[in-house]
């Protein structure tokens, strides 16, 4: 018979010094008491060893989802798969090249704009997506030992709030900083989205160099 | 109130959201839904926190979306708040070591998901939630002493039917 009225006390610490040393000449004694802390404490090394670090990229979209929230409840609350319910976060669920998926996104952030950021930051693989109607081919780069994510569009990506005009007067629209990233758009050799942790020059450098319809590795 | 405040206090407790949200999903984007949904409510909710415990905040938070999301149907394989379905087992053998504590982990998950509700989900706030007692008392509306003897009796169980599968830890 385990003794659990003492036990679970002595498991706990809530015994005094006293009690403690009493239980502990019981459980000399007592073959059932003595298994049932061994299982005890069996349990619970197992059930901490589904302890789980929560993953680098999650982080990111908690933190990028409540940064592009404005908080109020007035907003809807209707649940987005992978977007997260109320919230301004594109979540793509890229998982081959030429994959054309559908992506939800931010109300404040232009829909095409935030799928690339969030593809730079997830380090989303080449592939075909749609954002706001609008497909968007994202491509990946290395350059100067930093990822650049690229995405592509018929169309001109809309200029985000934050975001700075280009000062140049060439084919660099705007710029802006999401994060560590750095988001450069460009009008020409087609219209770009270029993001990476690099300075706004070097990539529109290197994006004028780009070609105007094939990937640039 | 401003994000990087509410994020300067929530954030740490991430890795304990994640946990939890795990054994409450079957797969990982099912948890990242869950942890995001959590962040969500807990930050529409920060202003009337007050200055209690913002990790049990936390995790109350995110069982209570799990439960929302059980009653809404959209996902069938909490495990938590009224499971029905265990994690399903791996398909892959390997014998490296990785592959092993994977094996043991999916085994341990199982075992887990084969608890009494009371039990796991004290189980969950305590040893993986890294809640006290007290704490979870406070979340489940329980005496301290009866999350207790959850905690017991499913870490006894726990071992039990681990010890059938061969698999040991701890002393």
């Amino acid at each position: 018979m385990v003794h659990e009225d003492r036990l679970v006390p002595y498991l706990a610490g809530d015994l005094d010094v006293k009690q403690a040393e009493a239980f502990e000449a019981h459980l000399v004694g007592c073959d059932d008491c003595w298994q049932a802390v061994s299982q005890d404490r069996r349990g619970r090394a197992l059930a901490e060893g589904l302890r789980e670090l929560a993953p680098a990229s999650l982080r990111d979209r908690v933190r990028m989802a409540v940064e592009a929230d404005t908080g109020q409840s007035e907003r809807p609350r209707r649940r987005r798969r992978r977007v997260g319910a109320g919230l301004a976060v594109v979540v793509l669920a890229v998982v081959a090249a030429g994959s054309v998926i559908m992506v939800a996104g931010d109300p404040r952030e232009p829909t095409s704009v935030a799928a690339v950021v969030d593809a730079a930051r997830q380090r989303v693989p080449p592939a075909s997506i749609v954002a706001a109607g609008e497909t968007v081919i994202l491509e990946r780069a290395r350059l100067d030992g930093r990822d650049v994510t690229v995405g592509r569009a018929s169309v001109a990506f809309p200029m985000p709030a934050g975001a700075s005009e280009s000062g140049d007067g060439l084919d660099a629209v705007w710029v802006a900083k999401r994060g560590d990233l750095t988001v450069v758009c460009l009008s020409k050799p087609a219209n770009l989205l270029l993001a990476a942790d690099l300075p706004a020059e070097r990539l529109i450098a290197w994006g004028r160099q780009l070609p105007a319809s094939t990937g640039p590795a | 109130m401003t994000h990087q405040l509410f994020l300067d206090a929530t954030l740490p407790h991430l890795d304990v959201v994640w946990s939890i949200a795990r054994r409450m999903s079957a797969d990982h984007a099912g948890a990242e839904d869950l942890v995001q949904e959590t962040y969500a409510r807990a930050w529409r909710g920060f202003a009337n926190q007050g200055r209690g415990d913002v990790r049990s905040w936390l995790v109350a938070i995110c069982l209570n979306a799990g439960r929302t999301e059980l009653r809404r149907g959209q996902r069938s394989q909490f495990i938590v708040a009224g499971f029905e379905e265990a994690p399903e087992a791996p398909s892959d053998v390997d014998v490296s070591g990785d592959a092993l504590a994977c094996l043991d982990r999916e085994a341990v998950a199982r075992a887990l998901a084969a608890l009494p509700v009371v039990q796991r989900r004290a189980i969950v706030l305590v040893d993986i939630g890294g809640l006290s007692a007290r704490e979870a008392a406070e979340i489940e509306g329980a005496p301290r002493g009866t999350i207790l003897a959850r905690v017991h009796r499913g870490r006894r169980q726990l071992a039990v039917l681990l010890e059938r599968e061969g698999i040991h830890r701890g002393p």
